[in-house]
């Protein structure tokens, strides 16, 4: 990976080795589903097979029949409130009176196999008075759409007001407007969503699961069985897997499974089938999103209008922190000096939708990251040239009004990207392999056509570091650290490991505060009852957030070690360093591990609290304020190759340029950029989960296409340090940016290739070969 | 809750006594029926496992006669000499099924008993003219592969009767064929429509199998019989190299496409639409035939 | 019904219910559990053993019809409580996040070094295409099989 800076000393900014590797390689980790314990029960869901129904029953005779039969749970079992609302209270866990979409349980049974479990709720008889229903977002806004809950469907609304619009169209010299839209991403993480509900001594309950957010879940379980928050213990089981899919989702599983556990008295495990992970799991908002842009001649943007329509599903979930980041980053990484964006959330009868890497975000970069290809291609400038002409930069202010007083690595993205791809050859059609075996040159649209099309695109965004103004209440974490008088170091912290490497980088942030090896290092898994509630590891916010915690815990502990060792060596207690294992001062060394087991000799605490609180933000009704701390940015180049035979778009390269601040380990960083430019590859050209009357036609790994080994492309990261003073070691976050900006720069790749400008995704080759045909006959 | 009875024969003769029960299936690789038993919560009463019949997994050539045996897998078919060396289609055809674990467990049987119109391997063997052997208590019996299907899912055999291999007569020297599929990503890929062509320029003819874009996998015979009319009265005596040539026979490769486009009657589905598919028939045919026919004489066999 | 089989290399003897996959035996039957269950319909890979050499999605094999086969698992390639060759590299090589599709694809690499210890780049791709991968993007996977493939023939090839 290309990289500016190296940081040959110590462990952050180190190739270091994954911590949890050998665990996983071996296959000794365990995962939610590979925990058995005595006596456990399995439990599943109740489903409706319809998307929009009243409940006038429900039978489970014979279910009751079933081998193996332990229970039904239905609505008037739950002890507490029947109610999982994450941000508005309008989900109720069991649909007890009324259905609003195909993957709502109306019950659970619970059995002594997972098999007996389904087979009894397939034999639950369901009375339903079926509805009508609505199944698409804008049909949903008219006056007589049928009606999801009580008040209107579009039941959100968020805007940015900014300037004078009218008046920023009228100093344009081109305009362009269009009308984008996008479908349902599905997470697709490999691990499906599972919970383990063990009821425990005391009215305590402990649940087990595989979670983004151990503190929702916590708050979820003592609510639907009504019992106090210090009742409920939850803890993290190794996650396989999340993008945002883990974010609210487990709330309802792991809420199940404790209620089915209270009412058996038993340990009762709900693992769903990858089937059933489609139907019950939200997915990426399908949008529609109306984009107005207008550029002076010379490519200085002076008026964006932006509405945006977003499907929320039968519960607003996830919608309305989905839907603000949206409406606050809608105009993309630019200045413009007069907007208009206005987003709305509407009530569908169908999947639910919420946080997916990127959350909200995608969507509006499709569009604005096309219509702005489409200006640049109008005015005869280089697609990056007018980016990096408005784009945001130190003292310029976002749609929002905030301004950027440090970290804005933006520009330098674009031009690495640029020149790492060598893009400025292949946009103009100098491509070094073009015109050989065949294939046309870039931009081949203007000649006649050739077999093989071959393009090249840009994509640049920007990413509110963690919750923002909507989340302010949520956004502090704590860590817990306990250094033992071996010298060896345990970590508890409230953010959770999904995959990304957050176990390795903590490691390596106390490693380099104390100046002990990460092999002395040991971080747990999320456990509610050990850290306070550190909010949601989502946004981009965990490392940013919990490192930041640790480094102030283990900056105590330092401070401990430090008075310890002046008083052994000599030196002041502020000038010891800790490097190698050993504190340093007055020109002498001790071992670390021998200052701690002095400090147990003589009754020392080193064991400290770490706490972090995200720096204030505003957010007003005219969406003016500082909306988020601090931004990550990120440009992705794409270069593609068209067949026009078929229609097929062959990536053959992305070039992925990323501000991440500080880079704390190349490896874990490197593979979270290609993770998630392959996410965004998927969503430019292959995912899409095609739905009919609430009615998912592709509720499976072979209906739902996921790019496999043979259709990844070469993956080119380059990292751009523009260190953030708040940051851990300076770094931001960088879990959300990888799957942003690649979708649109793949659409744009294809319009450069083949003339073409695709307003929907993922661009098929179906879709390309029909236009292509469209095209012959015009 | 559903549980088969099995049996495991390890003869032929065992194997076609033990389906003459009426409640038995004969299952190999299960790729596909593993699949659907779990989709609907049940299945056959008996399951006669047919990996333990060493016959049935033969892959043998003899003389110019291949034959391949029901329970052989598309991983022993791929990686079969004369397969790869004389019948490139069915190598190409058995190697874009699924996955290596797919291909490891699924069997040429299996793919000809699903009479999935998509299967890949019958539209090989469908263009090879293969002839697929059924066995019962009662005789064997011999039917080309191509009138093996009665729609999708509908399989031209008594349920008592089980496919105990294919024939097929390995191609002359010169002869060549090609497979080209197009799924919806490169590999887990089951085709938005594929075809499969063979052509023996010493006999002037080519066969085109089309796959996903009926209810059966079908030959192109139109298309076909105009190759075999005209390609003699094109090529002459110069072969292919000349430009006049060239173009000529670009000229009747895109007449042959289009009426193989024409023998397709697709449907729409989760995948794809009719409409794309009938362009692909006649892309994937064209592409095939080029790199057939325009490829420079080599020696083979 | 009883199902003996060789796992790892050990004969091993589990009682299943007649339809239960080869992944069920494994997991539910020997507590087994590095295999992994990611879509129980063949579609993800994410539960490659190999079967008689052969890479194989367990959850498509009925447990039925393993009796006298041998069957190797994650577990099985660091009995000796060294990492293989293979495990190592996809350590070193970052090519593990979640973990979750790991078992699996280090298997298919597995099956694929047994059968040809010198791979192209393009047949690793080739080998690991049905195992899917949510996180890596497949690069570092590829790469630490690459890696392999220099160092030499694996155990068992």
């Amino acid at each position: 990976m290309g990289q500016n800076a190296l940081h040959p000393s110590g462990a952050v900014g180190a190739p270091v080795r994954r911590v949890d590797a050998d665990d996983k390689v071996t296959g000794r980790a365990r995962y939610l589903d590979d925990i058995v314990l005595p006596g456990m029960a399995h439990a599943a869901l109740v489903f409706p097979g319809v998307p929009h129904a009243n409940v006038r029953g429900v039978d489970d005779t014979r279910a009751r029949s079933v081998e193996g039969f332990v229970a039904t749970v239905t609505a008037a079992d739950i002890p507490g409130e029947n109610q999982v609302g994450c941000v508005d209270r309008d989900q109720p866990l069991l649909a007890g009176e009324r259905v609003r979409y195909s993957g709502d349980a109306v019950a659970i049974t619970v059995a002594e196999s997972p098999t007996a479990a389904r087979e009894a709720a397939r034999a639950v008889a369901l009375d339903l008075e079926e509805l009508e229903g609505v199944f698409d977002a804008e049909k949903a806004l008219m006056p007589d759409a049928p009606r999801v809950h009580e008040g209107d469907n579009a039941y959100l609304q968020y805007r940015v007001h900014r300037g004078d619009v009218d008046r920023g169209f009228d100093e344009a010299d081109v305009i362009v407007e269009r009308t984008f839209r996008t479908n349902y991403q599905e997470h697709s993480y490999l691990e499906p969503l599972g919970a383990l509900a063990v009821p425990e001594d005391g009215g305590t309950i402990t649940v087990y699961g595989t979670m983004q957010c151990p503190y929702y879940v916590q708050k979820a379980v003592a609510g639907v069985l009504g019992i106090p928050l210090a009742r409920v213990r939850i803890v993290q089981t190794v996650t396989g897997g999340g993008f945002g899919g883990k974010e609210d989702v487990p709330n309802e599983i792991c809420a199940c499974a404790a209620v089915a556990a209270w009412r058996t008295g038993r340990p009762v495990k709900l693992v769903h089938t990858r089937e059933e992970d489609f139907y019950r799991s939200s997915k990426r908002h399908p949008m529609v999103v109306r984009y107005k842009l207008g550029a002076t001649r010379d490519g200085r943007f002076t008026a964006a209008d932006i509405t945006i329509i977003a499907d929320a599903g039968a519960y607003s979930t996830l919608t309305p922190v989905v839907l603000f980041r949206s409406v606050a980053h809608a105009t993309g990484p630019y200045e413009i000096p007069n907007v208009r964006t206005d987003g709305y959330g509407v009530y569908t009868n169908r999947q639910t939708t919420g946080a997916f890497r990127g959350f909200g975000q995608p969507q509006t970069i499709f569009a604005d990251e096309s219509v702005i290809d489409e200006i640049a291609d109008t005015l005869g400038i280089d697609p990056i040239e007018i980016r990096l002409a408005n784009c945001l930069a130190v003292g310029k202010r976002t749609a929002t009004g905030q301004l950027l007083e440090e970290s804005v690595g933006l520009p330098e993205t674009l031009e690495v990207a640029r020149d790492e791809s060598g893009w400025l050859a292949k946009r103009a059609g100098e491509s070094a392999r073009a015109g050989s075996d065949g294939r046309a040159e870039p931009g081949g649209a203007s000649r006649p056509r050739e077999r093989f099309l071959r393009g090249i695109g840009v994509g640049a965004i920007y990413y509110g570091v963690s919750l923002g103004a909507k989340g302010l209440a949520l956004d502090a974490s704590g860590a817990h650290l306990n250094l033992y008088r071996d010298g060896s170091l345990r970590i508890a912290v409230g953010g959770t490991e999904m995959g990304q490497g957050l176990l390795t980088v903590l490691s390596q942030m106390a490693s380099d505060v104390l100046g002990i090896p990460v092999a002395s290092v040991h971080v747990d898994h999320v456990d509610t009852s050990v850290v306070p509630d550190s909010g949601p590891s989502v946004a981009s916010r965990t490392t940013l957030m919990t490192g930041n915690a640790v480094i102030g815990a283990a900056t105590k502990i330092r401070r401990t070690l430090a008075g310890v060792a002046s008083g052994e060596l000599g030196g002041a207690p502020d000038e010891v360093r800790f490097e190698k294992g050993r504190a340093l001062s007055n020109g002498k060394s001790i071992g670390i591990e021998e200052l701690a087991e002095l400090c147990w000799v003589r009754n020392i605490n080193t064991a400290e609290e770490g706490w972090y609180a995200a720096p204030e933000s505003t957010f007003d009704d005219n969406g003016q304020g500082d909306a988020y701390a601090v931004y990550s940015f990120a440009t992705q180049i794409a270069e593609v190759e068209v067949d026009s035979r078929t229609g097929e778009v062959h990536v053959l390269r992305m070039t992925a340029a990323h501000d991440v601040g500080r880079v704390l380990n190349p490896v874990t960083l490197e593979g979270q950029l290609q993770g998630g430019v392959l996410q965004g590859v998927g969503m430019a050209l292959y995912e899409s989960m095609k739905t009919d009357g609430g009615v998912i036609l592709t509720p499976d790994f072979s209906t739902y296409i996921l790019p496999t080994s043979l259709d990844t492309p070469e993956i080119s990261c380059h990292a751009i340090e523009a260190p953030y003073s708040k940051g851990p070691f300076g770094a931001k976050g960088i879990g959300e940016t990888p799957a942003m900006p690649g979708a649109v720069a793949i659409a744009n790749a294809v319009a450069h290739a083949t003339g073409m400008r695709f307003t929907e995704l993922p661009i098929t080759a179906e879709a390309v070969r029909l236009r292509l045909a469209q095209e012959e006959t015009a | 809750m559903y549980e088969p009875k099995w049996v495991f024969p390890r003869t032929i003769d065992d194997s076609l006594e033990a389906l003459a029960d009426e409640s038995a299936h004969a299952i190999a690789g299960a790729t596909d029926l593993a699949v659907r038993i779990r989709a609907d919560h049940g299945g056959p009463a008996t399951l006669v496992d047919l990996t333990g019949v060493p016959e049935l997994a033969r892959v043998a050539v003899d003389g110019d006669t291949l034959t391949i045996g029901a329970a052989a897998t598309h991983a022993a078919v791929t990686r079969h000499d004369a397969v790869r060396q004389r019948v490139a289609v069915l190598a190409e055809a058995c190697g874009t099924v699924g996955a290596p674990q797919v291909r490891a467990r699924g069997t040429i049987g299996g793919n000809l008993a699903n009479a999935s119109p998509a299967a890949d391997a019958t539209g090989a063997l469908a263009a090879l003219d293969a002839v697929a052997h059924a066995r019962s208590t009662r005789g064997e019996r011999e039917i080309p592969v191509t009138g093996l299907f009665a729609g999708p899912g509908q399989l031209r055999l008594e349920p008592d009767e089980l496919l105990t291999h294919v024939t097929l007569e390995l191609p002359p020297p010169g002869a060549s064929s090609v497979y080209k599929k197009l799924g919806q990503r490169k590999a887990l890929a089951i085709a938005i429509a594929s075809v499969a062509v063979t052509f023996d320029p010493t006999a002037c003819a080519v066969r085109i199998a089309l796959g996903s874009v009926a209810p059966t996998v079908v030959r192109a015979e139109q298309a076909e019989s105009t190759f075999a009319g005209r390609w003699s009265g094109v090529v002459g005596e110069g072969g292919v190299a000349g430009q006049g040539c060239r173009d000529e026979v670009m000229g009747l490769i895109e007449e042959v496409a289009a009426q193989a486009a024409g023998a397709s009657s697709p449907i729409d589905d989760v995948r794809a639409s009719a409409e794309y598919r009938t362009i692909l028939v006649r892309e994937l045919t064209r592409t095939a035939l080029e790199e057939l026919c325009l490829a420079e004489p080599r020696v083979s066999g | 019904m009883l199902v003996t089989l060789t796992v790892n290399g050990s004969l091993r003897s589990a009682e299943v219910d007649s339809a239960a996959s080869l992944l069920t035996l494994l997991r539910t039957g020997l507590g087994l559990t590095g295999t992994k269950q990611g879509c129980g319909n063949g579609e993800c890979g994410a539960c490659t053993v190999l079967l008689d050499g052969e890479p194989v999605n367990s959850c498509l094999v009925f447990a039925a019809q393993c009796e006298g086969r041998e069957v190797l698992t994650i577990e099985g390639l660091s009995e000796s409580g060294e990492l293989d060759s293979i495990q190592r590299a996809f350590a070193d090589a970052g090519a593990v996040q979640c973990g979750f599709c790991t078992p699996g694809m280090i298997m298919s690499g597995k099956a694929l070094l047994m059968r040809n210890p010198r791979p192209t780049r393009e047949e690793i791709a080739e080998a690991i295409s049905g195992n899917l991968c949510r996180c890596t993007g497949y690069v570092k996977i590829i790469d630490a099989l690459e890696v392999v493939a220099k160092q030499g023939p694996v155990e068992g090839s």
